[in-house]
């Protein structure tokens, strides 16, 4: 794969978490693997328990389905201008398994699992 | 299949992105092969009302 050299002017990124990626330059393999559970709890008492587990919901041993049969494709690049040319760039966030990149990116192959969880107190007092 | 690529410039003004989220991809340049997959899960026993009850289901 040839390669461009990347020219970027200003970049201002506000937060990229849960294994994502800023890059300006050239990646080979990019193969990032996200897996949360997000608890929602209206109580006012901290949970420490910790007792959820990855093992407990299907959705993370679940196999995502690719298409079997891979399509042989042969690309040919010519770069002409070896130069990627960038002004300015705001991104406000980044997060769970994903990618800003600036310049080639050869193979990527990410996966990204989030369980939801929500547990609101009974208000029954109100109601009445 | 055959693809020739002729490349002669890219350049990019400005961007102004609010989010790139959940195994997305934002790329300015080249890329051969692309995978991408996500899972999200909020069904309907998720939402419980009342009493906390343990969380991990009775195995």
């Amino acid at each position: 794969m040839e390669h461009r050299y990347v020219h970027i002017r200003m970049s201002a990124i506000n937060s990229i978490v849960d294994s994502s990626i800023f890059n300006i330059g050239d990646t080979v393999h990019f193969n990032p693997i996200f897996k949360g559970i997000a608890v929602q709890r209206e109580t006012n008492v901290w949970n420490d328990a910790y007792d959820t587990d990855f093992e407990d919901y299907s959705i993370f041993t679940r196999q995502a389905n690719w298409i079997d049969t891979e399509i042989p494709v042969h690309m040919y690049n010519f770069h002409h201008n070896g130069t990627i040319q960038v002004g300015t760039v705001s991104i406000t966030g980044v997060s769970q398994s994903s990618t800003v990149q600036f310049g080639g990116l050869k193979n990527i192959n990410a996966e990204s699992r989030l369980k939801h969880i929500r547990i609101l107190q009974d208000n029954e007092i109100e109601n009445t | 299949m055959n693809i020739e690529v002729h490349n002669w410039g890219l350049c990019v003004g400005n961007v102004a992105i609010e989010a790139v989220a959940s195994s997305s991809v934002f790329l300015v340049g080249d890329n051969e092969t692309i995978k991408l997959s996500s899972f999200f899960d909020t069904p309907p026993e998720s939402y419980i009302v009342g009493a906390i009850v343990p969380l991990a289901p009775p195995t």
